[in-house]
């Protein structure tokens, strides 16, 4: 089950899932407030905090039945995945985090990679974007592109967000702390950690690798925050020798 | 412009904004990346608007600020490399310096034959003024929130203000009074957020002698409140520490008249003073007397309650002595037995405009009886015949109601 982060939604994984289809059963989806999920499950309050998207996750998971299913969580999910695994251990078989990090602000000998006012400014700079790409979508939405430039891509709604909901979850994203999650996590978990991550430095993938409890950390070639975009293939043949070895169980 | 001149213009414009100079001197930045960030190639504009000599072999990322590195990661690229092209990419540039230079993007990918992103050209536009209107907008918008806020909590705080100030004028709930059933209805005018000039008080001043006080300030608002208050606790003190022969309601209306008198206020009230004995049979002799008030509504039996004056001028006018004095304060005096009901009410309760006029004295004492003869309780007769009264202007009084119901056990 690929979940994605903040920012975008399951078109995240539209490099990695032909390839994978071909050796498992995957499942991807759009956490509440994402892509295609339904407005109406939106719910300002319930996803302040990442527990609400994860337990969306369990309902899903209950309601699949799938057998001992692998968690991938992209960014902020490899944390919502965690939340999962820890809510409803029974549920999952094993995680993979993609470029994680439990806690993005510093925090005394904790390092996250960012300040406090570093936070706050890109929570302001993400909320000034979306409003106006929600205005520049709206004629997309309407059904009347008029942007020949970009007309006829599938991929243009894609990480399109209702401006509150993104600055909902950019919040929640942001200014979380998962770190006392980690050490409760029970089942084996591998941790992808990019070259040149900004946003998820590679202290902060070594620091989560330490506090599981048993966890596989590999360095990716790829570099920057999206691997299964930036580099499909190494992403890809990462995630099959994992599954392949470590899986089924 | 002659057919030559444009001509001319047209070659001039040719050989000297030839496409060299048009990439390097554009009037926007540009920047070719590769897909990780290295800048392959930059324009005269771009390095200018970030004081840089140089720029290639640098990346694309060291020149963004921290939170645009994260908008170029969690948005910029997963959108190009997906749909091939952004616009209106707001962020921060670092110029040398550390000076910042808010910026707007627009990026397109150009991709191999396998459609992998191959490069990524960007155009940069200096959003400097734009910028900083946005944040003017963002601002005023959270000082209109802001103001809204700090309206909202004065408004609660004034409310919580008038309940007290309400709660001071009619006691929270009547003392229980042997052998006498009470029950008492308020209502202040309007949506009740100002306090009310109406106001009633039963005490006693003896184990078998009650008195019942009921009356109306005229205005409204806090001033009113304070006199209200004046008027309600005077007479409680004055019934209290008086003694026979003073301690009777028209005397007491007097006295009443001089302490507003002597608070220096335009206002006035109007008011009645009811004072009941228990007599060895059981029953209530009741003296009362009236400033200015409507009359004390009495029901002995089937039929309208009949009006009961023992009228004086309201209080806080000086006509109680001095030149225009009307003399004597008058008191009338009745009997209450078992069954038989009274009531005082302010105009509040019949000043209540009914098709052809108002309900008057004589509209209420009517519906007063009709109530009456269906209710078992004072709290009954008391509550449907304000319901009976609020329902007449539609829920929402004009005036402040106040009323006073007893029945003798």
């Amino acid at each position: 089950m690929l979940v994605h982060g903040f920012g975008c939604d399951q078109g995240m994984w539209h490099h990695v899932v032909p390839d994978l289809v071909r050796d498992f059963h995957v499942v991807t989806l759009d956490l509440a407030g994402a892509g295609e999920s339904d407005p109406a499950m939106w719910d300002a309050e319930r996803y302040e905090r990442l527990e609400g998207y994860a337990e969306d996750l369990v309902a899903l998971l209950r309601e699949l039945g799938l057998r001992e299913p692998v968690l991938v969580g992209h960014s902020v999910s490899a944390m919502i995945v965690a939340h999962v695994q820890v809510m409803a251990p029974e549920l999952v078989g094993s995680l993979v985090m993609v470029g994680p990090s439990p806690r993005y602000v510093d925090d005394g000998e904790y390092v996250g990679g960012f300040s406090a006012e570093q936070i706050e400014e890109l929570l302001a700079s993400l909320s000034a974007n979306y409003v106006a790409w929600s205005h520049a979508m709206a004629p997309v939405i309407a059904g009347n592109p008029g942007r020949p430039e970009v007309h006829g891509e599938l991929a243009e709604a894609f990480c399109r967000m209702d401006p509150g909901v993104a600055e909902v979850f950019a919040r929640t994203t942001f200014l979380s702390d998962a770190r006392d999650v980690l050490p409760r996590v029970t089942a084996p978990t591998l941790v992808l950690q990019c070259a040149e991550d900004v946003i998820a430095p590679q202290v902060v993938g070594e620091y989560v690798a330490r506090e599981l409890p048993d966890a596989e950390l590999v360095l990716l070639k790829a570099a920057g925050h999206c691997p299964q975009l930036s580099d499909p293939d190494e992403t890809v043949s990462v995630l099959r020798e994992h599954l392949l070895t470590a899986g089924p169980r | 412009m002659t057919r030559s001149r444009v001509l001319e213009a047209f070659t001039a414009a040719l050989l000297d904004d030839d496409a060299d100079a048009l990439y390097d001197r554009a009037p926007c930045g540009y920047l070719t990346m590769a897909p990780d960030g290295t800048v392959v190639k930059t324009n005269h504009t771009l390095r200018t608007m970030l004081g840089a000599d140089e720029l290639t072999g640098r990346t694309w990322q060291e020149l963004l600020s921290p939170a645009g590195r994260v908008l170029h990661e969690t948005l910029l690229m997963p959108t190009l490399r997906l749909s091939g092209a952004v616009t209106e990419v707001a962020v921060d540039l670092e110029c040398r310096g550390g000076t910042r230079l808010p910026v707007l993007l627009n990026a397109t990918a150009e991709r191999d034959p396998q459609g992998r992103v191959r490069l990524v050209r960007v155009a940069v536009f200096d959003a400097t003024e734009r910028r900083r209107y946005e944040q003017d907008l963002v601002r005023s918008a959270e000082e209109a929130r802001a103001a809204q806020q700090a309206a909202e909590d004065a408004e609660r705080r004034l409310s919580a203000l008038v309940d007290t100030l309400q709660g001071s004028l009619v006691p929270r709930s009547l003392p229980t009074v042997p052998g006498l059933s009470l029950a008492g209805a308020y209502r202040p005018a309007g949506d009740g957020s100002e306090v009310g000039g109406d106001f009633y008080d039963v005490f006693a001043t003896d184990c078998d002698e009650w008195w019942v006080v009921l009356g109306d300030v005229s205005g409204k608002g806090v001033d009113a409140a304070v006199l209200t208050a004046l008027v309600r606790n005077g007479a409680r003190a004055l019934a209290t520490s008086l003694t026979e022969p003073e301690r009777e309601p028209a005397l007491i209306l007097r006295r009443l008249d001089e302490l507003v008198e002597r608070h220096e206020t335009e206002r006035f009230c109007t008011v009645s003073l009811l004072r009941l004995r228990r007599t060895a049979t059981g029953s209530w002799a009741v003296t009362m007397a009236s400033g200015g008030h409507p009359p004390l509504l009495l029901r002995t039996g089937p039929g309208p309650a009949k009006g009961v004056q023992a009228q004086n001028p309201p209080v806080g006018m000086g006509l109680y002595s001095g030149p225009d004095s009307a003399g004597e304060p008058v008191q009338g005096r009745f009997d209450l037995h078992a069954g038989d009901l009274a009531m005082l009410y302010t105009d509040g309760m019949s000043e209540v405009r009914v098709p052809g006029g108002l309900l008057g004295d004589e509209g209420l004492s009517v519906a007063l009886d009709a109530i009456a003869s269906e209710s078992s309780s004072a709290d009954e007769v008391a509550g449907r015949l304000l319901d009976h009264v609020l329902a007449l202007q539609d829920g929402t009084p004009r005036d402040d109601i106040a009323c006073l119901v007893l029945i003798a056990d």
